[in-house]
């Protein structure tokens, strides 16, 4: 008896050692977090490389002040200096060969990332204003959108009595296509009238001749629809031609290297950014956010509390459906752009800003 | 009237620079005979050694200009000795001189993105407006004038040059008939490696001028070139004067092409006149 209960006692200790070292080990297994991918598509280099610059930077902002989440976020960012050819190659790299969950455009890119993100069921956040991009189910875009933007410059325009209208813009990039057509629907009601409608391709250096058939139309002002170089180089030719008339257009005085040249003219963009966001990246990066970059920010927090809503274990990420309806769910979400709302067909708009050249500087008015 | 004098001046003014890569391009295919891609990388070095010295380290402007001038000749020289001389010892083809040339083109430009970025670049502090004259009821800038003086004497320049020299007479004789110049005694290589430095430094000038214009980037070679060709072809290949003649003749129907279509169209305009002298003019306005 005596041995059997010395047996049962050695058996029980026995198992209960294995046991709490089992315990013990499955304790200390550390959990694998699974990497959400975004990937990015802007320009990096060249004319516009800053806006890709400034859309990289506030990436990584957001994600640092992020913090240690659920997921671990990776970023993959691809330079296509605004030649739809290098957007469409980058688009096929960040899906192939990085396999990323979700991709952030702006200029040509959204065009070509749309059907690709719809194929390889990815999140598709683009910084557009084509109205035709956002689905809901894949394809979503975080800007000021167009009939508001042309919406309160048609406002100013009749409020200064401005009635003949000159339009000097480029046909290469769809965003500002887009814009000149919002546009003119905006001012069929109105006694507004375009008089002259220049266009011409990106790249273009020589405006003089479509100048000199510009001139003898006496428009009230000039809508400048093109981004820098060729806003300043169209602009200062206009200034050669002998031409004094006032110069307006959506987004582009501001991103200028040359503000002199527009100094005391009105514009209207998307709203400022929120201080608590410029001070936080110029405390960071040593210069104020670029056109673009309040976006960035913006799209990885509302990805970053999508992903982590619809997500159940740490070891796997969710599905693209699964996030998609965690995103439709966001309703009022402070943003560096304000309070944010994501529609249903995938929209995320921000607000509008009436603004002027200031002693070379942007300043918002009262509208 | 407003328009069409206006549309006249913009005619001299694109002619004039079409014909600054056109005279360069067309005084080194009359001595080798082949497409010299690469010529409108140097009009890009030219500029970019201008925007090193005058705006980035502060060089008087002058001697700034006479750099790019001369870095551009050298380098146009240099392509010459270590490419295309060889080749041509080899008895390489012109496709094959084609070829390397645009391998040479791609190669610089490349150099230039990575050692100034590919922003678009200005020559002046900033975008300053231009002192302009009226001419007529027509405007004028300070730096067009100075690029149609540059052209006029540059012209006056090398027809002196080539009927008035020795050197001229035996370039001559290299573009009638290379091995014949050989066999009486010319040294052809060193009158080739002489065409390049010239042709290259007028494609230098030319950038410059373009700079203080409207800007400089790296990728700007390839649309002057196409340009200048085209002048080239339109004026006659190989001839000096046909450079004037086929740079002004595009210049005048580009600007007076977009007078009643959209500016969109201002190459199409430009590609067709040079599929309608090929089709019919292929020798160009004044032949070879």
């Amino acid at each position: 008896m005596k041995k059997t209960a010395k047996i049962i006692i050695g058996v029980v200790a026995a198992v209960m050692v294995v046991s709490a070292a089992y315990v013990h080990s499955m304790s200390k297994k550390p959990v694998v977090k699974d990497t959400f991918k975004i990937g990015m598509i802007a320009p990096l280099t060249g004319d516009a490389g800053f806006v890709g610059v400034g859309m990289k930077n506030a990436l990584l902002m957001a994600r640092e002040q992020w913090g240690d989440g659920r997921y671990n976020y990776e970023f993959v960012f691809e330079d296509d200096q605004l030649d739809p050819k290098l957007s469409a190659s980058a688009a096929q790299k960040l899906l192939n060969v990085d396999k990323v969950d979700a991709i952030v455009t702006v200029g040509h890119a959204p065009r070509i990332t749309v059907p690709l993100a719809r194929q390889h069921d990815i999140i598709h956040f683009a910084i557009a204003v084509q109205k035709d991009i956002p689905d809901g189910v894949n394809n979503f875009t975080h800007w000021a959108p167009s009939v508001k933007l042309n919406g309160l410059l048609i406002k100013e325009m009749q409020k200064r009595g401005i009635k003949k209208v000159g339009v000097f813009r480029t046909t290469s990039l769809e965003a500002w296509v887009a814009y000149y057509n919002d546009f003119l629907d905006g001012i069929k009601n109105t006694d507004i009238r375009v008089v002259t409608d220049q266009t011409f391709k990106k790249g273009e250096k020589d405006f003089r001749s479509l100048i000199a058939r510009a001139k003898p139309t006496n428009p009230d002002i000039y809508l400048i629809f093109v981004e820098t170089p060729e806003l300043e180089i169209v602009a200062k030719q206009i200034r050669e031609a002998g031409i004094n008339t006032p110069f307006t257009t959506l987004e582009g005085f501001e991103v200028t290297e040359q503000p002199e040249l527009f100094e005391g003219y009105w514009y209207v963009s998307p709203v400022e950014p929120s201080e608590e966001f410029s001070k936080a990246y110029e405390a960071r990066f040593g210069k104020r956010p670029p056109v673009c970059s309040p976006n960035a920010y913006d799209i990885f927090n509302l990805l970053a509390t999508a992903v982590e809503r619809a997500g159940s274990s740490p070891s796997k990420k969710p599905a693209t459906e699964q996030i998609v309806r965690e995103l439709k769910k966001i309703k009022s979400f402070p943003g560096a752009l304000g309070d944010l709302l994501v529609s249903d067909n995938g929209m995320v708009m921000s607000g509008v800003q009436l603004k002027m050249i200031k002693n070379g500087k942007p300043v918002a008015l009262e509208h | 009237m407003d328009i069409l004098t206006q549309l006249v001046i913009n005619g001299i003014i694109a002619g004039a620079i079409y014909t600054l890569i056109a005279l360069g391009f067309n005084l080194i295919y009359g001595a080798t005979k082949f497409f010299n891609i690469a010529h409108g990388v140097f009009a890009a070095i030219g500029g970019y050694t201008v925007f090193f010295f005058f705006k980035l380290s502060g060089a008087a402007l002058v001697p700034s200009i006479l750099a790019g001038v001369l870095l551009a000749g050298i380098a146009g020289m240099l392509s010459d000795k270590l490419v295309f001389l060889p080749l041509r010892r080899k008895r390489g083809s012109s496709v094959i001189m084609l070829v390397a040339s645009l391998g040479l083109f791609t190669a610089l430009q490349a150099v230039i993105a990575i050692m100034f970025s590919n922003r678009f670049q200005t020559l002046t502090d900033i975008f300053n407006i231009q002192k302009t004259y009226q001419i007529f009821s027509g405007v004028i800038t300070r730096i067009h004038i100075v690029i149609i003086i540059t052209v006029v004497s540059l012209t006056i320049g090398l027809f002196l040059m080539l009927n008035r020299t020795k050197f001229g007479k035996a370039v001559k004789a290299i573009s009638d008939d290379d091995e014949v110049a050989r066999i009486i005694g010319i040294d052809t290589d060193r009158v080739i490696g002489y065409v390049f430095f010239i042709g290259s430094a007028i494609a230098g000038l030319g950038g410059i001028l373009i700079g203080f214009d409207t800007g400089i980037m790296p990728t700007m070679g390839m649309g002057l070139l196409l340009k200048g060709v085209i002048a080239s072809i339109v004026g006659g290949v190989g001839n000096i004067y046909g450079s004037v003649c086929g740079g002004l003749l595009l210049g005048f129907v580009e600007n007076f092409g977009v007078w009643k279509i959209s500016g969109e169209w201002k190459d199409a305009i430009a590609f067709g006149l040079l599929i309608i002298f090929l089709l019919f003019r292929p020798q160009g306005v004044l032949g070879k």
